[in-house]
Parts: C-alpha cells; structure tokens; sequence
C-alpha cells in the first residue's frame, strides 16, 4: 500500500447506502480496471497498487460522484490519471515517431504480400493462425505511451472515442490518431511474432522488403 | 456523400469498425462491403484480428488478495 493514509475526510460520516453503492461498484469494476492497469504497468505487484489507489481516490470523491453518470468511464479516469502520475511521469520518454509509413492495414497488407503465406492456401488465414499462437499480451504492452492506453480503452474496454477523449482527457481528433498509431504498431509487432514463427517452424520466410 | 470507393472506405474503417460513424455514413460504407468482395475479405480480416487480441489480452481477475485488501481498507475509511 505504500505511503497511502486512508483518513475520512468527509464532513459527514458515509451512510449505509453510499457504502453499499460503492462497494457495488468495485465488485462490478474490479476485474476489469485490474486487467487494464496490468496491461499499463505490465506488473502484478505496480496493478495491484493502481487499481487500491484508483479505488482509494474515487471513494475520496464519491460524495461529488452524481449518480446516473457513466460510473465506469469515471473510474477508468480516476485510474488513467493515477497512472499518469506515477508511472508515465516516472519513466517519460519522448514520443516515438513513425519514420516508417506503414498505412493502417499493416498485417492484412503483408498478408498480401507474401509469397509464402500464399504458397499456403488462404494467406490471411495462415497469418491469423500464427498470431493465434503469438504472445498478443507480450505484443501489447510493448505497444509505447500513449497509444497503448487509447488501443487497451477502445479494444479491449470497448469505450466509444468520446468516452476515452473524456477519461483521457484529450480531443476526440486525439484520441483517433493515438488509436490509430497504437493499431498499427501492434500490428507490426504481431507481424514480427508470425515471422518469428515462421522461422521456428522451419518454413521459408520471403524477406519482408 | 455519394458513392463510396475503396480508398474513402479504408479511410474510414476503423471508425466504422468502431461504430463511430453516424448512420447516413454506416449506410453508405456498409452498401460498399456489401458489394466489393475485396473490401469484405479485409473488413472482416480486421474484425477476426480483434477479436483474437481480445480473446487473448482479456479476462484477468484480479488476485483475491487485491480483493481482500479492498475490502478491508474500505470498511477502514468507510
């Protein structure tokens, strides 16, 4: 738990019900912001801590919480803020910059491209069943800030652009262009994987230029 | 907006993947998958792809620890 003091500072002690309310609320929720800050931090021990400390900070402010708002986009936004400050400032690295102009389509592109996969029959088909068989998790988090947080809110949490412009706190143009960046390099990475595979499998794999 | 071609629907893929495109434009892009083969075989290739990397990156439950640690600082402040 860290330096975390857990204090009541609220004017007015929780009733039942609020109590009741918010538990309701990390029972729904817990699961889900655990898997999302394991894939940020990439560490069991760092998640455990994100999601006591986004728990923490939202009971803190619950009280100013209107019932009827999006409860999971307003937590999701107390654990991206959480996050922001104690992991991305700790290890901020500049922004990476694709040299590379790859189209937003980089897998099924290959897919075309090559040779071998087309030797094989259906070529999309060959390279689905090799990603099938990749480390997609691996691939995932080695996805760079920010665009990992945009594809991990959108692809796997299923928040519509204005919900992640809104937890990220970020235009909605912002939010499709890291969206976008993060799909791609995922993309290659995955496409590196099913290379890999290919090699390990013993098959011949056309040079990818 | 009139017809779609390949290149307008590429552009706008994602967003229509996502569900981000309002229904005039779904109807169009739509009526574009519907009758070009190669846009289909695509849009479907991306669709298939997520879904692999959900199946695959979802479905973490968090440690009963974590769970229990929870619950006992909230009853604390509570």
């Amino acid at each position: 738990m860290g330096a975390y003091t857990v204090s009541v500072n609220h004017e007015l002690v929780a009733s039942p019900e609020e109590r009741d309310r918010f538990e309701a609320l990390v029972g729904e929720h817990l699961d889900g912001l655990y898997g999302t800050a394991l894939r940020l931090t990439r560490n069991r021990a760092a998640a455990e801590d994100l999601v006591q400390d986004t728990f923490l900070k939202a009971w803190r402010s619950f009280r100013t919480f209107q019932d009827g708002t999006n409860a999971r986009a307003w937590l999701y936004k107390i654990l991206m803020n959480a996050y922001i400050d104690s992991y991305r400032r700790a290890s901020r690295q500049p922004e990476t910059v694709d040299h590379e102009d790859v189209g937003d389509f980089y897998l099924y592109a290959r897919a075309q491209q090559s040779d071998e996969y087309r030797r094989a029959g259906d070529p999309e088909e060959v390279l689905l069943s090799k990603i099938m068989d990749a480390d997609v998790k691996e691939a995932l988090e080695q996805v760079p800030e920010p665009f990992r947080a945009a594809v991990i809110l959108a692809d796997l949490q299923d928040f519509s652009y204005k919900e992640i412009a809104e937890i990220l706190d970020i235009p909605i143009g912002t939010v499709m262009s890291r969206l976008y960046r993060g799909r791609r390099h995922l993309q290659r990475l995955l496409w590196d994987y099913a290379r890999r595979a290919g090699y390990a499998n013993g098959e011949r794999t056309a040079p990818s230029r | 907006m009139t017809d779609v071609d390949c290149n307008a629907l590429l552009d706008r893929l994602w967003a229509y993947l996502d569900g981000e495109v309002d229904e005039v434009e779904y109807r169009h892009l739509e009526a574009h998958i519907a009758h070009c083969l190669g846009c289909k075989h695509h849009a479907d290739f991306e669709v298939r792809l997520r879904q692999i990397i959900q199946a695959k990156c979802r479905g973490e439950r968090a440690p009963t620890r974590l769970r229990e640690e929870l619950r006992r600082l909230l009853s604390n402040s509570l």
